[in-house]
């Protein structure tokens, strides 16, 4: 233990105050006279040992009272928390946005981040602890790579082997979002041992980044370093949006590009080439527009694609500009120009009359046109066979239906089970064709979602779906109760299943017996829904509902609900991307994600340090006393605490111990 | 004058004469039995007759004509004379004062007052004065100036300074020639088994024995603060404590005493009422003349 004020300890000298006391008054004694002494002589002859162990237990509680009071004033702490708060946390921010690309002076300004973090890591004292991380929409911290220890618990890395690994990226493009990124260090800090507290953050102060999210202010104790690296002047024109009209359209049909541009820069541009490319294999597709713009404006531009070959067309539209931030000069576009999703029906009820086929409603639903047409605004092409005449490969569909289909050929069964294999999607619906007696092959093909146990038929009440996992992609629709509730849905009977281990119940009805069951096998999935899909158990299909749970179903397998073949993502961290992800136009299983740069990046407007600190409840640097020394100083005049101080505990023990010297003092004679 | 301020201790302390507070007590407690049940001293009630051609006027029973309309004399008991023994301690113990007057003084100004107070009845009255021996005597009288006799003697009588209760209440004993009753006025600190032995004597010579056991407040009930050097008045020792410190088990060793003291007199048939010099007098009185009543 030590002491902040040892001067105090000086008043260590007034313990010889109760001695003196003592024997002062002592001398100072009242005469009085009694008549016999009889009674005092048997009362401190009986008592004579006992009062001499409580006079010297009040002495010592009096010079103890007086030694803790001396103390008090010289302010205690422990020499553990002392050590301890020589200890620094710094944790580190690396801006790693887009507009840390701009130069200046020769160099990218997140290299000279890079570089003033490596000297604050050089100059740190012995007992500083660093946590480093670069930020743009994302927080990458650099100690994710920090070797453990045998324990397996992570350490903390050294100074010089944090410098080697800050290492500044070679490309910047994400988009910046300073929330997260305080939100980080606000964890970081929180965690750290006691002790002094710092952040630095390095960054360009770009006001787009400000308003993002809300984060809790930061530490009390925690001590900002706000390290501004940005240009007072940048000149940028940078393409805002690049938006087709549709993104998936059949061969041969039209649609545009609406471009918008934005000049951030201190000049108008005059006749400014905004182009669109778009390529299809050999095929290409040029569009060029000139513009002007004023500086800070926005200005809007239309492109009219011919009609599209089909095929998958993809480009960029693109400023011929040579300004400081070329990253956002450019945005990918990618427009699909194919059939819309194949999707075979297969029919296990084939009747004279479609109506009574048990894809009737289905192909009605998905074609959205008379029969026979298809409406081009569908996604589905539907195509009806019977369960006996299915196609030789199912390659050109994405998705299979069975429609109360129990009996199929084996191979027909295991041709199917390979397209789900690969990555096909197979929705089933019940129907009396669906029993045990018929589904063998379906079960020994791996096509059913459980053990098909037969037909349950609902006998005073209809059948009604209870519950269903409402975070599923297939129930987004019917979050809102108000856009259909699916509890309106009455069924008279359904095919009893027992589900698979492996396979989820997605719905069950009133009774608990499984509505909607998946099943992942491959790369493709089983989706059985354990009802007719026509009007054999239910009325549904003439209900507002049937074509929104159709489409659902089908947009699950097919991967429509998931963004369908065009996807967009924005390097702002909306959607979640890999960490190295950059602009583009990626292909996926199914889907090409076209991945552009945030806009935001392209507002190179800058804060002020003060609109920083305030928007995060910063501590600056400059209003407070950041090194050890100075703040024991401080304390040591009596206006700040230090870690570790145990003055309120010693304030304590002397109210108790003054308490004790009362009690004692009030039952002891002298 | 009222009754109150005549009885109260600390008014009698400022009347310097002893005969003058002698009778101012009685006075005074005379006055405050008009409204006691006693209604008489000298004489007592014993019935109502009617009355008859030639009875006085005075022992008419007025408001008991008034209710029946018939006139009815008072019937009292015949007077008869006692022999009263003052025996006043005048050891130094006796000296302790914390309330402006002294255990002395006070039963000084009792055993002044009791003599009075039975002079005033026409009983002969006597007066020991003991320390450790018998210091002073005056044999029983009734005759007028024996109240002038007696306070006398205790004014020029000065205190001794050891005491012996137990030779001086068996040399008392002795001189204590006639039935009558004995009061005790003294602190009665010394040896309680040769004190009550010579107690014992007197009762064995048939007198009825009261004793006023006089305490001062302070060796009653130690109410003082802080650091005290108590001297003993007597023996001269000094005893340096911390006076709340050792209330507690002084009050207790107090209480075990007046116990044991309460409990001899008792198996004695002896009478003994306790007095601290702050409590007022007419009590003592009122004691005196019940055992009178009875002796008589």
């Amino acid at each position: 233990m030590s002491f902040i004020q040892i001067g105090f300890l000086g008043a260590l000298a007034a313990m010889a105050i109760p001695i003196v006391i003592h024997l002062v008054f002592r001398q100072k004694t009242r005469r009085v006279d009694l008549g016999t002494l009889r009674f005092l002589r048997v009362v401190l002859a009986h008592n004579a040992r006992r009062r001499r162990v409580m006079r010297w237990l009040l002495l010592a509680l009096r010079l103890a009272c007086v030694a803790l009071l001396a103390v008090l004033f010289a302010r205690p702490y422990w020499r553990a928390f002392r050590s301890s708060a020589a200890q620094q946390t710094v944790a580190v921010l690396i801006d790693r946005s887009a507009t840390m690309e701009l130069e200046q002076d020769g160099a990218r300004l997140v290299d000279r981040a890079v570089a003033a973090g490596r000297e604050l890591l050089e100059g740190a004292a012995e007992n500083t602890r660093f946590e480093i991380a670069f930020f743009d929409h994302q927080v990458r911290p650099l100690m994710g790579a920090a070797p453990a220890d045998d324990a397996g618990d992570r350490r903390d890395a050294s100074a010089a082997e944090l410098s080697g690994k800050l290492v500044a990226p070679p490309v910047c493009r994400g988009g910046t979002d300073y929330g997260a990124a305080m939100d980080w260090a606000r964890d970081v800090l929180a965690k750290a041992p006691p002790g002094v507290r710092h952040l630095h953050v390095f960054t360009d102060l770009q006001r787009s980044g400000l308003a993002w999210s809300e984060v809790d202010v930061l530490q009390d104790d925690a001590v900002a370093h706000l390290h501004d690296l940005g240009r007072s002047a940048i000149n940028n024109v940078a393409v805002t949006e690049a938006r087709p009209e549709r993104v998936w359209l059949r061969p041969n049909e039209q649609t545009a590009v609406h471009v918008t541009v934005h000049n951030g820069g201190p000049f108008s541009t005059e006749e400014l080439s905004v182009v669109l490319r778009l390529a299809a294999g050999e095929r290409k597709l040029e569009l060029r527009e000139r513009v002007k713009i004023e500086p800070g404006a926005d200005e809007s531009l239309r492109f009219d694609l011919p009609p599209l070959a089909e095929g998958p067309w993809q480009g960029k539209v693109l400023v011929e500009i040579d300004d400081d931030l070329p990253l956002d000069n450019e945005r990918y576009v990618a427009i699909l120009a194919s059939k819309p999703y194949q999707v075979l029906l297969i029919d296990g009820r084939s009747a004279t009359s479609p109506w009574l086929a048990a894809t009737y409603f289905l192909d009605t639903a998905l074609r959205l046109a008379p029969p026979g047409e298809l409406d081009a605004a569908s996604s589905f092409e539907p195509h009806v066979v019977a369960a006996n005449e299915l196609p030789a490969n199912f390659e050109r569909f994405d998705v299979v239906v069975l429609a109360d289909v129990g009996e199929l050929d084996r191979r027909d069964a295991a041709r199917l089970g390979e397209f789900v294999e690969s990555g096909g999607g197979l929705l089933a619906f019940g129907g009396e064709n669906v029993v045990p007696a018929r589904t063998e092959n379906l079960e020994a093909a791996g096509l059913t979602v459980g053990e098909v146990s037969g037909v349950d038929a609902a006998t005073d009440l209809p059948l009604r779906l209870q519950s269903w996992d409402v975070k599923h992609p297939i129930f987004a629709a019917f979050g809102d109760p108000q856009l259909g509730d699916l509890r309106r849905l009455t069924f008279s009977a359904c095919t009893e299943v027992v589900p698979a281990a492996d396979a989820e119940v997605l719905a069950t009805f009133r009774d608990g017996k499984p509505a909607l069951v998946e099943r992942r096998r491959g790369n493709g999935s089983i989706v059985w829904f354990t009802s007719s899909c026509d009007r054999e158990w239910s009325d549904w299909p003439r209900g507002r509902l049937y074509l929104p749970l159709v489409y659902q179903l089908l947009g699950y397998q097919t991967g429509l609900t998931a963004g369908g073949r065009v996807r967009q993502a924005v390097l702002e961290g909306e959607v979640e991307l890999a960490a190295d992800a950059q602009p583009g136009v990626v292909a996926g299983e199914g889907y090409a994600l076209v991945v552009n740069t945030s806009p935001r990046e392209a507002e190179t407007e800058r804060c002020t340090p003060e609109e920083f600190v305030n928007r995060f409840g910063l501590k600056p640097a400059d209003d407070d006393v950041t090194q050890t020394a100075p703040l024991q100083a401080q304390a040591a005049l009596g206006t700040e605490m230090i870690d570790g101080e145990v003055w309120q505990w010693v304030a304590v023990l002397v109210l108790a111990g003054l308490l004790l010297e009362g009690l004692v003092a009030n039952r002891t004679a002298a | 004058m009222t009754h109150d301020q005549l009885v109260d201790p600390a008014f009698f302390s400022r009347l310097e004469n002893l005969e003058l507070r002698a009778r101012g007590i009685v006075e005074g407690f005379m006055h405050g039995l008009h409204r006691s049940p006693f209604v008489g001293f000298s004489v007592e009630f014993a019935s109502h007759r009617e009355y008859a051609q030639g009875d006085d006027l005075r022992h008419v029973n007025w408001k008991l004509f008034a209710r029946q309309r018939r006139l009815y004399v008072k019937q009292f008991d015949a007077e008869t004379n006692m022999n009263l023994y003052l025996l006043l301690d005048v050891s130094a113990s006796m000296g302790c004062r914390s309330k402006g007057i002294s255990k002395h003084e006070y039963g000084a100004a009792l055993a002044a007052a009791l003599a009075h107070l039975a002079l005033k009845q026409h009983d002969a009255v006597g007066l020991l004065l003991l320390a450790d021996e018998v210091v002073a005597h005056l044999p029983p009288r009734a005759r007028s100036h024996q109240l002038r006799e007696i306070l006398r003697v205790i004014e020029t009588t000065p205190p001794r300074r050891t005491s012996d209760s137990g030779r001086a209440f068996q040399q008392a004993a002795e001189l204590c020639n006639h039935r009558g009753i004995v009061v005790i006025l003294s602190d009665l600190f010394d040896d309680l088994e040769a004190l009550m032995k010579a107690i014992e004597r007197l009762r064995f010579r048939n007198h009825e024995v009261i004793v006023f056991h006089l305490w001062d407040p302070w060796e009653r009930y130690l109410p003082l603060e802080g650091h005290c050097r108590f001297h003993d008045i007597e023996t001269g020792e000094v005893l340096v404590t911390q006076a709340e410190g050792v209330r507690d088990d002084y009050l207790a060793a107090v209480q075990a005493w007046r116990d044991q003291l309460e409990t001899e007199c008792r198996n004695r048939a002896i009478d003994r009422v306790e007095l601290t010099t702050d409590d007022p007098l007419d009590q003592a009185l009122l004691d005196y003349l019940v055992r009178r009543a009875k002796a008589g």
